[in-house]
This record gives structure tokens, sequence and C-alpha cells, in this order.
């Protein structure tokens, strides 16, 4: 074992990049197998192969249709959440009266099922884009809420006493403290927001939607089309997990102070 | 005590200080008489709890005391002022900044914008402290001394005449406390301002300051106020002056025995 | 200059207007499901251009339900559409529901059980002691005791486990149930899935063991039959020409479906239309007439209905849910 020290840290490290690439193959293959030596029947369990062949059964055309009509709510609630919830989380922390008043509110409309509340969402709005974007930002925004609070009363006592003592604007102290100072907690939220964005689109596409992934779904299990079903939600999983990369992304690029620090 | 004079810089009498107001509530700080000339350098031990932080506090206007009162160059305290610079026992700098800009962000948190002038002087400042090769670093790539050199220097840009230091070097290992101790010094020297140094190394201040005040445990009162008369320049060898462990016996013995005398 | 406005006002109103008259009329048709063969009429008729000879412009929403149908013609997110007669009757009984049946689409109920060929459940009363599988929300459940005491069984004569409507087929051939609750219209799928593991299916009609009753019918909102009573018989002439055309052309009518929503299988459409015709086109419709709502049928429906609602039959007089004006005039 005549190895540097150096190339087995390459190694570790490139082995560390592909593990979750080999897992997830290996586990597929480990399905395939599954389905071959016992025979299971495709409305039981469906082999990778037919979910694969029944991606392709689908027109590119229809594909992209459903993925927009999902991303657009999806996106669209996500971003309503930004908008409501950070100013929210600002004016709770600036106020106890309103944090007093608005959190358990804030709590009850957490614990209510979204589930539940959907189809009277739908009934008062109708079935269109509004009313699905509602439902998303619903399952959205908590999150989002909890974590800018925490991320604002976490800034450290001294820089509130800095900007107490330099006499400086509280507006200041919000946008040039507390505020950037909230930004991994944002992180946070919005990881686990961009997820549950995905999931309220899906939500809402099973109440009423006409297009959209969670409908496409909800449609192939109707025809027991089961290879068909899996294909739509590998597509979903798939969705879901280029959005929460590209919320890691944008936090790389633009705010690579706010990462853990490695080491 | 040649130092008491009639024009004291800051100077506090009778203070004392309750954080529940209700009256009979314990005092937290009482009966504090103390003047502190300009450029002076003054240094407060104590036990823990014993007060210091809150003294410093009314210094800068962020507390107002509850009894007594507190003026500086005649006009008393009554909130926070921004001829005072404070300096944290943690460095605080804000991570999203480069030091440079941590440096200015007082006049950008003050008043939302910078010159080409204030620039300059803050790298000038952060020449001073040796700093200027890190100008463009962020916070996180620099060691806890080097941070709290930033600290400092950031304390320093509105050229304020009354540096606030709570236990600044506490957080750092010996041998960088040492030596970022004389840096100060040395800025110091070139930037004269009255200093209200908080430590709980009782070295560290007669190794410091030109006055050691005292505090006794909570409530902290005075218990003794030291003239440091060893000679400036302080270095390492103001360690082996016989003085220096005579002032420090002496404190020693208000912190552990504070019933002997 | 008050004057001058509201004239010029006038005027846009009566150019919108004529713009309006000269447009077709636009109609919300809502499914109280997802497409399928069984909806294939609607969707036949836009594509056959039966409701453009109309001239009227049809638009179909999908559904979650019977309800869900009922609530969204309600509340006037759409005009017209079609629903269980039954859950409109419960509705109607229990809360003023703006909504009217106006004409019959399934004049049988579709709810059957289905077995396994080979195993020996091959009539109604083979069903006793059995193990049934049923979805948990479908309004078979509700019939199951009063259609298993019409053939002299307790209420209890079989062993009933809830499901994931998905999940029931695989259930039935794999041998988990002996048979499960389903609707002759999804005959063609459940032969399918049975053939692909080798086995055939037996269907018992709850209709032929004595539940006679009206099931999904053409319902409207009462604003929309009130306020567009023209446009409500036009699209109804037209609807019931796209019946009588998915009758006599199942496979243009599945092709047509499946042009509007690609994901619908044009070989299963036509399947699926086949299983669901007879529920229109039987001996009833031959009687009555297609689309006949007759009020001994409705009676005798409302009384399933009550009861298997735990509803009392006096809570509803049944005749006012129907309304009989629109029927398209028999050729």
């Amino acid at each position: 074992m005549s190895q540097t020290p150096t190339e087995a840290a390459a190694r570790r490290a490139l082995l560390l990049n592909l593990s979750p690439w080999l897992f997830f193959v290996g586990l597929i293959i480990l399905w395939e197998l599954v389905c071959r030596v016992f025979s299971l029947p495709n409305y039981v369990l469906p082999a990778p192969t037919a979910i694969f062949s029944a991606f392709f059964d689908v027109e590119f055309s229809r594909w992209m249709m459903h993925l927009w009509a999902t991303l657009r709510v999806a996106l669209m609630g996500f971003a309503l959440s930004i908008v409501v919830s950070i100013p929210l989380a600002i004016a709770m922390m600036r106020s106890e009266f309103l944090s007093r008043t608005l959190y358990p509110l804030l709590v009850v409309i957490q614990s209510t099922p979204v589930v539940a509340v959907a189809p009277l969402i739908i009934v008062m709005m109708g079935s269109d884009d509004p009313s699905r974007v509602l439902i998303t930002c619903l399952l959205t925004f908590f999150p989002l809420v909890v974590s800018t609070a925490t991320g604002i009363n976490e800034t450290p006592e001294e820089l509130i006493e800095l900007s107490r003592s330099l006499d400086a604007p509280t507006r200041r102290e919000t946008w040039q403290i507390r505020i950037p100072y909230a930004i991994p907690h944002i992180f946070s939220g919005l990881k686990v927001a961009i997820t549950l964005a995905i999931i309220g689109a899906v939500v809402a596409e099973f109440v009423a939607a006409e297009e959209g992934l969670g409908y496409f779904i909800q449609f192939s299990t109707s025809f027991f089309k089961i290879p068909q079903a899996f294909a739509g939600l590998f597509f979903l999983a798939g969705v879901s997990l280029l959005l929460f990369k590209s919320v890691q992304w944008t936090q790389q690029i633009f705010f690579a102070w706010s990462l853990p620090k490695k080491k | 005590m040649e130092h008491k004079s009639e024009r004291a810089f800051v100077r506090m009498v009778g203070v004392g200080h309750r954080y529940d107001p209700t009256p009979g509530s314990p005092m937290a700080v009482q009966n504090i008489d103390l003047d502190i000339n300009r450029h002076e350098f003054v240094a407060v031990v104590g036990p823990s709890g014993c007060g210091k932080s809150t003294l410093l506090r009314m210094v800068s206007g962020l507390l107002v005391p509850s009894e007594g009162e507190v003026s500086v160059f005649g006009k008393k305290v009554n909130g926070p002022r921004d001829d005072v610079g404070i300096v944290f026992q943690k460095p605080t700098l804000l991570p999203w900044l480069s030091v440079r800009k941590n440096v200015l962000f007082p006049l950008k948190h003050k008043f939302g914008r910078y010159g080409a002038q204030d620039e300059k002087r803050a790298n000038e400042l952060l020449a001073m402290a040796g700093l200027e090769a890190f100008a463009d670093k962020m916070p996180d790539e620099l060691s806890g001394g080097m941070q709290q050199r930033v600290g400092i220097v950031r304390a320093l840009l509105l050229n304020p005449d009354i540096l606030l230091m709570d236990e600044p070097f506490s957080a750092l290992d010996a041998m960088t406390r040492e030596q970022i101790g004389f840096d100060l010094l040395k800025i110091w020297d070139e930037q004269p301002k009255t200093v209200l140094f908080i430590t709980h190394s009782i070295s560290e201040a007669v190794l410091l300051a030109d006055r050691v005040l005292v505090m006794s445990k909570r409530p902290g009162s005075v218990l003794d106020l030291i003239d440091i008369n060893l000679p400036r320049p302080r270095s390492t060898k103001t360690i082996n002056d016989p003085r220096f462990s005579e002032l420090t016996d002496r404190i020693r013995k208000h912190i552990y025995e504070p019933d002997a005398h | 200059m008050l004057k001058k406005a509201s004239s010029v006002l006038a005027m846009v109103i009566a150019m919108s207007a004529s713009g309006m008259a000269a447009a077709a009329d636009e109609v919300t048709y809502q499914l109280d499901w997802l497409p399928g063969g069984d909806k294939a009429p609607v969707y036949t008729g836009i594509q056959q251009g039966f409701f453009a000879a109309e001239d009227l412009e049809v638009s179909i929403a999908s559904g979650r339900g019977s309800t869900d149908a009922i609530t969204k013609i309600a509340t006037g997110q759409a005009d017209i559409g079609s629903a269980d007669i039954g859950a409109l009757m419960a509705a109607r009984a229990q809360d003023t529901v703006p909504v009217s049946a106006v004409y019959m689409i399934f004049n049988q109920g579709p709810h059957a059980f289905f077995s396994l060929s080979d195993s020996g459940i091959n009539n109604f009363a083979d069903i006793a002691g059995k193990k049934v599988a049923t979805s948990p929300f479908t309004s078979s459940n509700a019939f199951l005791p009063l259609v298993l005491q019409a053939n002299d069984m307790p209420a209890d004569a079989v062993t009933l486990t809830k499901s994931d409507p998905g999940a029931l087929g695989p259930m039935l051939v794999t041998g988990n149930t002996d048979a499960i609750i389903a609707w002759v219209t999804n005959i063609a799928l459940f032969k399918q899935q049975a053939a692909s593991a080798g086995k055939d299916i037996n269907v018992i009609r709850w209709s032929d063991a004595g539940l006679s009753l009206y099931s999904s019918a053409v319902v409207a909102s009462d604003k929309f039959l009130s306020e567009r009573p023209d446009v409500a018989k036009r699209f109804m002439r037209a609807y019931d020409k796209s019946v009588r055309f998915t009758h006599e052309n199942p496979e243009k009518a599945a092709a047509d479906l499946h042009t509007m929503v690609p994901e619908v299988d044009a070989a299963v459409a036509t399947a699926q239309i086949g299983d669901s015709m007879p529920l229109t086109f039987n001996e009833i419709s031959e009687a009555d007439g297609l689309g006949t709502m007759t009020p001994e049928r409705i009676a005798t429906t409302w009384k399933w209905v009550a009861e298997a609602n735990e509803l009392s039959v006096d809570s509803l007089d049944p005749e006012t849910i129907v309304n009989r004006d629109f029927m398209p005039a028999a050729e």
C-alpha cells in the first residue's frame, strides 16, 4: 500500500461524493431483482424498468405541461410565503403585542391539516391557480416565520447594544444587523419550505386541477397504471430535489458566509 | 490621590443601580464615587456578578442609573452617547462583511453611508493594528486575536473620547492575550483615549492600567482604588518589577479575603 | 359633460352586449370524477361539434366525487355537470342546495361485487360469510346493508375491510379478499388487471339483486337554469345527442376523449364506454325514454337513499330536486 496521504484523502472525498449515487443505483438494482425473482405484478410493485418505460410512453410535451403546472403553483406559493412570512416575523419581533396575538393563530393554522382545508379554499376561491397558490402558501409559511423569528432573536445582544450606542434608527438595526443575522436560519426555513411547496401544490391538485404532476399521479392511479404513477412520483421527487438544491446553491453563491464552517 | 482633579473627565457621584425598579429590591451596584481623568486608563476588577458591566453600561448611556449621576465632561449622561467606542468580550464582527467594512460599520449604521475619507481612516487604523493585509478578508478567515483587534479598530473609527472595554481579551488564549494587551497600549499611546477596561485578570489590570478599581461582590461597591505607579511604556519586563507583584498581591487580598482589612 | 360621459358609457355597453351576442355562450361542465370512458359523451359532444352547432362553447372541469361536483355547481364555479342523484337528494334533504337534476345518465346503480371466476362466488347469495374489501368513501358502502337485507341476509353477513381504491384489484387477484365492491363502469380495468395474473372476474350487479335506483344524473345550478334557460335547453339538446352518439360510436367517442385528454388510453376508454352504456341504454330507457326521470323511480331511489343515509323519508319530497323542463324533446 504505497499511497500518499493526499491520494488517499482524494479517494475518500471522491467516494464521499459518489456514495449517494452508488447507494441509489444499488437500491434500484435491488428493487429490479426483487421484482424479477418474485415476479411481482406491476400493480403490486412495478419494476424500475417498467417505470422507466412508462416514463417514455408519456409524451415529453405532456410531462412539460404537467411539470409547468405544478412548478408554477409551487413557486408562486413559495414566493408568496416568503413575502408574507419574513415581514410578519419582523413585525412580530418588533411588537410583543403582535407576537402574542398572532402566534397562537399561526400555531392553529399550522396544526390544521391542509388536506382538510384545501376543499374549503377551492369552494371559496374557485379551482384556479390562486386557490392552489394559497394552499401551498398555507403549508410553507409557518416554518419560514418560525425560522426567521428564531434567527432574528438570536442576534447577539452586543450588536444590539452597539447599534443603540450609535443611536442608529431601528430601521437600520433591522436591516443591517437583525435580518442578515437571521439569514442562516431563513435558509434552513427556505429549504424546508421549498419541499413543502411541492407537497402543497400536489395536495391542491388532488383536490382540484386539470393538469399538474399530482393530478397526473392521481389520474394514473385511477386507471390502475401503477408504473406510470410511479414514473410521475419519481419525476416529482426529482423536481423537488432540484428545487431544494437550487435553494442550497443560492445560499452558496450569494450568502457563502452564512454556511457552517468546514473543518 | 493626585488624580482627583476639579475637571475630571468622567465623574460618578453616588451611583447605584437596580434592574428591578421596585424600591427595596436588590441593588446591582451601589455607592460608586469615581472620577476618571482625560486619557486615563482605568481597569475594573472584581468577582463575577459584581456589576462591572453595569458600571460600563452606565458610562455609555445604555443604562441610566437609578441612583446618583454619571457625567462626562460636566454633562449628565441620560441616554446613549456617540462619543464612546465599545469593545465586547466577543469580537461580534458581522460575518457577512469584510474586515474593512466591519471597521466602517459604525458609520454605515449611524449615517447610512461613508466616504472615501472614511475608508482611508479605516485603512490607517487597520495598519496601526497590523491588519492592513487582512482588510479584504472575511472575519472567519482571521484568528480570534485578530478578530478582537478588528473589534478594537471598529470602536476607534468614530474617534471617540471614551473607550469602554468589557472583558475584551477573556476569550483569547494566554499568549495572544498578553500580546494584544501590549498592542492595545501601543494604540492607546498613538490615539490617547479615556479607557474603562473591565477584566477578570488581576495581572492584566495591573499591567495595563493607570489605576485599578477593585469592586466588592454583589451589590458592587468600591473596595479600593489603586494607583499603578509602574513606569511606561510597559512591557514583559514590567512583570519582573517587584512593585508589580506587590500591587497584584494587594488586589488579590481584596478579592480572596474581602473581610481581611 | 356628465351626459356625454354617460352616453359614451351606454355606447360601450351596447357594443359589448352586441359583441357578446355574436360569441358562443360559454358553459362550464363539471365532472364528478377524473376524465374516463364513462364521461365520454361531453368530450365527444365537443369534438363532434354538437355543442358548437347549438352555439355553445363548453369547457370541462374535473371533480373529486359527487359531493365535490355538487358543491362546485352550487357555488357557481360550474353551470352544469354530472353527479350521483342520491348524493344530491341527501344534500337537499339536509340543506338548501340550489342544484337540480335535469337528465338521467345512469338509470341503474353501478354498484357490484367483483370476484375471481374460480372463487365459487357466482351469484349474490354466495357472498354470505365472505371477506369483502371496499374503498372507504364510495357511496356503495351505505347501500351494502340494504341490499344484503333485501336478499334475506343480515346487514353484517360479510366481513368488510376498507382499503385504498387502487389496492382493491391487487387484493382480489392475490387472494387477500374473496370479493371487492366496485362499479361496473370499471369492469374492463379490473379484468385487465386480473388477466395479467391469468385470472378472470365475475361481476355480481346489485341492480340484479333488487337495488333498483337511479344514479348518475346531469345536474345544474338553479341559477343557470333560471337565468339562461335557453342556453340550458340548447346544452341538453346537444348533450342528449352526444350520449346517443357515444352509444352508437364507442370507438369514435373514445378517440375524441383521448384527443382532449391524452392520458386516457383510447382502448381503455372504449372498454369503459362498453361497460357503462348498459347503465344508460337498457330496458328502463326503452320503456321510459332516454334520460327520463319517472316520479315512481325517483321515489324508489329516494327511499333507498334515505335509508342508506339514515334520513327520514319525510325529510325531502324527492320530486322537488327534479326539473324536467330541460329534457330534450324525444326524436
